[in-house]
């Protein structure tokens, strides 16, 4: 039965813990397409080693070490991949966890901020993330230039940035 | 914008020159700054891309009257894939005599089960559709995907995640349902629980239809006892761990409750949209368990102020004298009792925040609208007053019981210092005078120090 009980809570815990892994694993590997792919690893080794972790501790925590490390291994291997951080900013920047905001709080936030964008820049903003198309498309949909669009892009994308972190300073974790 | 963080919103599209990327880089190690803006941006594009795309969502629990489920993200599969093969490859399986007694369409990610299959002893993942399991203690288990599970022996059932729907025609306690807070004991009933795990503790909605069901938390050493007609949410995070069980207000159409901040808010049509009975507190304390058990211990004492403080309110409403005396002068002793409670009790109202004295938020509704202009999709936010309401009514109770105060030290004033004692002595009177007078002040000081406390 005591098996059964650490099976449950690890289950609940790696589940939980998801969203913040992805997020902590894409930014030791500057948004690389293989952040998945490594996640997955990550989620193998925790399994394997579901018995070292002790259900007192705090699992995120843990959790963080093991993605760190499957990082490590990740640029190592890769290491002719074209954008990769070295290996003094990984270990910085792995030794620095994301904040404890959720991310159904950062959503709030997000579409609190969302509204006070004008109606078009909103639609705009969310296009791009919508359809997952290129700005050279989204460009040509709208009928401007790629590197207008993207510059507006890069200012709506900093103005809501800006906004959700002044929101969630609001609503500390 | 700095010309930096311009380029942290390239190096997310991964539209970044390698020198730019040299760059920024650099950057990165000199500035921590620029570090935690850039991993704010990354957790912001993960959120735009989920919201947008809801497949990609990090938990994507579809409200229980969806009728188009969106498919569970890419991990959340991946997840399961390697817990269901590791735990397959490791555990062992003993044979059951629990078995699939009817389905509807479902869908099974691992060990695939039909109609009539003995169910193994192994977690399973149904992810979408329905089954009823049958167990030999004359049980029914409606499972509806996407749910985890396992049937740890011929009496228990152990729900991870998803909705299960009880009817235990057997012997009362032989049959019970394992969830990650806690454990319900059958005792001859029809239940229904929906398990949602969030990021920091898990909600299990229940409603007992039929009957009685025993819950029991803390390894079983906390036990509650839910009658026909009981709706509760109970939260936790683990079954090792305490319970919060709160009374569900709300409906069977609330959906929403579970996760109020979740895209589960979702309904598909928008004629199922409902107003879910949660208040914008409970949005506040959302996941914040520590301060979810703070306000309830002040909700608690607010009520009971209020409870003491209507009693005078009304009295004072239907008052009339005789003797030509105020309200406040025939209600000194209990007046003056219950300021003194609040000054010299066991509890510092002065450390009390702003927020949980009055109302300060409410809730308002973000509206998704497809081409039509029907609405798709409620989010709640937490809407700031600009001039909060009396709430749990523990700040206006608070001042009114200063006002009336205030009114009997007048009176004091201006019928002499021996007016308050028995035998109009005035060193008497002075006592009492001085008093209350300190409890003025302090009741002053503490009312002010809440409205201070605006964190």
């Amino acid at each position: 039965m005591k098996e059964n009980e650490d099976y449950s809570i690890f289950v609940n815990e790696l589940t939980k813990a998801q969203p913040k892994m992805r997020g902590y694993v894409a930014k030791l590997l500057a948004n690389s397409p293989s952040t998945d792919d490594v996640l997955q690893e990550c989620n193998k080794l925790l399994w394997i080693k579901r018995t070292d972790w002790d259900t007192n501790t705090i699992f995120l925590k843990w959790a963080y070490r093991v993605c760190y490390f499957q990082a490590m291994a990740y640029c190592r291997d890769k290491s002719r991949e074209r954008l990769l951080f070295n290996p003094e900013l990984i270990e910085m920047m792995g030794q620095e966890n994301p904040d404890e905001h959720t991310h159904s709080e950062r959503e709030v936030a997000m579409e609190q901020c969302l509204s006070k964008l004008k109606e078009p820049n909103r639609e705009i903003l969310l296009e791009r993330y919508r359809n997952n198309l290129s700005v050279e498309q989204m460009a040509e949909k709208e009928g401007v230039t790629a590197n207008a669009l993207s510059q507006k892009l890069l200012r709506l994308r900093y103005k809501l940035q800006h906004c959700i972190q002044e929101n969630l300073k609001s609503n500390p974790a | 914008m700095k010309p930096e963080e311009q380029l942290v919103w390239k190096l997310i599209d991964r539209d970044i020159s390698k020198s730019d990327f040299h760059k920024l880089q650099e950057s990165f190690l000199k500035s921590k700054d620029l570090r935690k803006y850039y991993q704010d941006c990354l957790e912001t594009h993960a959120v735009l891309s989920s919201y947008t795309r809801p497949e990609r969502n990090p938990l994507p629990f579809p409200s229980v009257q969806q009728e188009k489920k969106p498919r569970p993200p890419a991990w959340l599969g991946w997840a399961a894939a390697v817990l269901v093969f590791a735990y397959f490859g490791l555990a062992p399986t003993k044979p059951s005599q629990v078995a699939i007694s009817s389905t509807e369409h479902p869908e099974w990610r691992g060990t695939q089960l039909s109609m009539g299959d003995t169910v193994p002893s192994q977690p399973l993942y149904l992810k979408n559709g329905k089954i009823k399991l049958k167990f030999p203690s004359n049980t029914f288990a409606n499972i509806e995907g996407p749910a985890y599970f396992q049937v740890i022996d011929d009496q228990t059932l152990e729900v991870i995640e998803g909705k299960v729907d009880i009817a235990h025609q057997g012997k009362p306690r032989s049959f019970s349902l394992l969830t990650p807070v806690g454990e319900f004991i059958d005792l001859g009933t029809r239940f229904e629980v929906i398990i949602k795990n969030l990021e920091r503790q898990t909600t299990v909605l229940t409603k007992v239809t039929e009957g009685k069901v025993e819950f029991a938390s803390e390894n079983k050493s906390k036990t509650k006892i839910l009658s026909e007609g009981d709706k509760f949410i109970l939260t936790g995070t683990h079954r090792g761990a305490p319970a919060i069980i709160q009374e569900w207000s709300g409906t069977e159409e609330d959906p929403d409750l579970i996760d109020p901040q979740s895209p589960s808010a979702d309904t598909t049509h928008g004629q199922n949209l409902k107003t879910p009975a949660f208040s914008a507190m409970d949005l506040m304390l959302q996941g914040n368990l520590k301060a979810q058990m703070k306000y309830s211990m002040i909700e608690a004492i607010a009520q009971s102020i209020d409870e003491k403080a209507q009693i005078l309110i009304d009295a004072e409403k239907v008052f009339s004298s005789e003797q030509n005396i105020s309200f406040a002068e025939a209600a000194m002793p209990e007046i003056e009792a219950m300021a003194h409670a609040i000054v010299e009790g066991c509890i510092d109202f002065s450390k009390l925040s702003f927020w949980s004295t009055c109302q300060t938020a409410e809730i308002t509704w973000f509206e998704h609208k497809d081409k039509s202009g029907k609405v798709t999709r409620r989010v709640p936010h937490v809407q700031h007053l600009k001039i909060p309401e009396e709430g749990n009514r523990m700040l206006v109770n608070l001042e009114r019981i200063k006002s009336w105060l205030q009114s009997v030290h007048l009176i004091h004033e201006q019928k002499g210092l021996g007016w308050v004692s028995s035998f109009g002595c005035p060193e008497d009177g002075k006592l009492i005078y001085l008093r209350r007078k300190n409890d003025i002040a302090a009741l002053s000081d503490t009312i002010a120090s809440i409205k201070r406390n605006l964190e």
